[in-house]
């Protein structure tokens, strides 16, 4: 067996740049529309001489320079060496693209109850779905967590330090 | 009154039985989440900022100091005991503190920490007290002008020194003063970049931010990691006391760590970490048994640790007394003083002084507290790393919603906070800085206000910010500050060939 094709095999220079390209086209495409909404502002009756547009558009001229500066060592790397945009940068994959999505998800689930439902209902739900997927195995344990954490922070914080949390369906 | 005076009135502050009790409970919960893996000074900060909502501004800021320096401090048992910094200023205490673990001495491994950070600590407050005065004095001969060139000499340095990459620094730079410019324009009163939301109008909180780029993708992180494995954690054994030759092999190591410290503390950019690779490196090149570092050498240990908690102080010298951070922790220290209708600065300790010296007198106090809450209870605090992540990280997203719900409750601040989770898992994933995006969007406002009264004020002339010698030097170190990502290779390229040769 050929030693080389025991290895696995290493991504090709152009795919193992893809994350500093999309990070370089998601600079200016937020430079560029940054600047659009800036220009768009409308000069009010009252303002400074300078008005409230040189900020932003002085701002915008910088996330421009981030880009000339990651195009720069795009260029200067051409040849096949890892450009500095890529140093510590971690791989992204698809389990755990999935992974975040769904506690995105899930988590933005939770918000949305968050005032509907109340605190109480809506963390204790919202704690054990979680804990059921990543402590797997311990039901109980999830349960009397969840439940517990939920009544504990809400005695904590509504009665003990008079932090307002909504109340939602429930009776208290 | 001279520095000494005022020390003691602010004793007199910090010593009430109630700002005890604030400043013991400070360090106590900034430990326990700084214990937590992943979760560091910034977050643990804003996370607990719900706690102080009822509580008078000084007692306030006290127990959130306290906070920080605990959180501080937590950072290095999970460094030792996991190999997981809670963040990366406890990166070196990981080298040798964990070898240190794995060879049966967990033990001295953490004392030597809380010993050097309580010697560290101490004498980093003692300079902030002297500092304080004179530099209070020093900057009431600030415009506008010179406030605008300070903070972006701060921002510029953090920028610069976070990453490898000055490009990715600069972009979290300008990322956060672009979300600093939304809302209503103080200066004309009209609306910018709100998309017509009502929520948008008094801008992107703070805590949001700094809740959604810390806690939540921490979170992400935190189950990301579950799912591939992680590593494992080291029972604490062997004595918590250190043999006379660990003394005396960790005296120097402290004393040249609080120096490195204290001096990359009061600089802006990315001081406690930059100190604790300079302390460690230090003591490699001192030692006579070079190879043995990361093998479990407690030099290196004790001069980091020493380096990241003076840091601590260093960095409340220019926070206090120009009222400008210099990292993303003492940002959200300086957001917090806002909170409270507070500016740190020169006038602040005109027209404040019991919260400023108080402040101060609590951080001796504070010290104190850590290493005798460490030192005996750190077997306690250890078992908090065997709770299961599963459970954990869960729970910090319902501490994130309190946290984020209690200021204004506000639903979309948390569907804010969520997406900002989502950009810093991302910022995580390509080694993009955060600490540049929360220090200027905190900063973005104040610098924004400067930049035009000191345009205003000289008839819409840049030339007003080369005009003082304060200007031109701060201008000039914001300069060198973005060259050295430059500079720096091709100066260990011309070391590197001689000794090639």
């Amino acid at each position: 067996m050929n030693a080389s094709s025991a290895k696995p095999a290493a991504p090709a220079p152009a795919l193992r740049r893809l994350p500093a390209v999309l990070l370089l086209v998601a600079t200016l495409a937020t430079a560029a529309a940054y600047l659009r909404a800036t220009l768009e502002l409308p000069y009010p009756e009252l303002a400074d001489p300078l008005g409230p547009k040189i900020f932003p558009i002085l701002v915008s001229g910088g996330l421009f320079l981030c880009a000339l500066l990651m195009v720069v060592d795009l260029w200067r790397t051409r040849d096949g060496r890892v450009p500095v945009l890529l140093e510590g940068n971690q791989p992204f994959d698809l389990r755990s693209t999935l992974m975040v999505a769904g506690i995105t998800a899930w988590t933005a689930l939770y918000f949305f109850v968050f005032e509907r439902a109340g605190f109480v209902l809506s963390t204790a739900v919202f704690l054990a779905g979680l804990m059921s997927v990543f402590n797997a195995g311990h039901r109980v344990a999830n349960l009397c967590t969840a439940a517990g954490f939920t009544i504990g922070a809400w005695v904590l914080f509504t009665r003990v330090l008079s932090v307002r949390l909504p109340q939602g369906i429930l009776p208290f | 009154m001279d520095a000494f005076d005022h020390l003691l009135h602010g004793f007199s502050v910090a010593a009430q039985p109630l700002n005890l009790a604030y400043v013991f409970l400070g360090c106590l919960l900034g430990t326990v989440i700084g214990v937590l893996p992943g979760i560091g000074p910034a977050a643990a900060i804003a996370l607990l900022l719900p706690i102080t909502y009822g509580i008078e501004p000084t007692s306030s800021l006290i127990m959130l100091c306290g906070i920080y320096y605990g959180a501080m401090y937590g950072g290095s048992t999970t460094s030792i005991l996991i190999n997981t910094p809670g963040e990366s200023s406890s990166v070196m205490t990981a080298l040798d503190g964990y070898a240190m673990a794995r060879s049966g001495r967990a033990g001295a491994a953490l004392a030597i920490s809380a010993i050097a950070s309580f010697v560290a600590g101490t004498i980093s407050v003692v300079l902030l007290s002297l500092l304080a005065v004179p530099l209070a004095g020093f900057a009431l001969k600030f415009g506008p002008a010179e406030y605008f060139t300070l903070m972006l000499f701060a921002m510029t340095s953090v920028a610069a020194l976070t990453g490898p990459s000055l490009a990715k620094g600069l972009l979290s730079m300008f990322l956060g003063l672009m979300f600093a410019t939304i809302g209503i324009d103080l200066q004309s009163g009209q609306q910018r970049f709100t998309f017509d939301l009502p929520e948008l109008q008094d801008g992107i909180g703070f805590i949001v931010v700094v809740v959604g780029l810390f806690a939540i993708a921490e979170v992400f992180s935190g189950l990301e990691d579950l799912l591939k494995g992680r590593s494992e954690i080291i029972r604490m054994s062997g004595s918590l006391w250190l043999t006379r030759e660990e003394w005396r092999r960790s005296v120097m190591p402290i004393l040249r760590g609080t120096g490195i410290g204290f001096f990359k503390g009061v600089l802006p950019g990315a001081g406690a970490t930059i100190a604790t690779i300079l302390s460690y490196s230090v003591e490699r090149m001192l030692s006579r048994e070079k190879a043995k570092f990361g093998t479990g050498m407690i030099e290196g240990v004790a001069g980091p640790e020493a380096a990241n908690n003076a840091s601590t102080g260093g960095a409340m010298v220019p926070l206090l007394t120009l009222g400008v951070p210099g990292s993303g922790s003492t940002a959200v220290l300086l957001a917090a003083f806002i909170m409270y209708g507070l500016q740190p600065g020169p006038l602040l300790f005109e027209k404040r002084p019991d919260l400023v010296w108080g402040l101060i007198a609590s951080m001796y106090i504070g010290n104190l507290v850590l290493l005798v809450l460490n030192l005996p209870l750190v077997g306690v605090f250890v078992r908090l790393l065997y709770i299961p992540i599963g459970l954990l990280l869960p729970m910090v997203v319902s501490i994130s919603a309190i946290g984020i719900f209690a200021v204004n409750g506000n639903i979309f601040e948390l569907y804010l906070a969520l997406g900002f989770g989502v950009i810093g898992y991302v910022f995580r994933k390509l080694a993009v800085p955060v600490a540049p995006l929360v220090l200027s969007l905190v900063l973005g406002g104040m610098m924004e206000q400067s930049f035009r009264q000191a345009m205003t004020i000289s008839g819409a002339d840049p030339g007003v910010f080369v005009r003082s010698p304060i200007c031109i030097s701060l201008l000039a170190a914001s300069v060198l500050a973005l060259s050295i990502p430059f500079v720096a290779p091709l100066l260990r390229r011309l070391v590197a060939q001689p000794a090639a040769a």
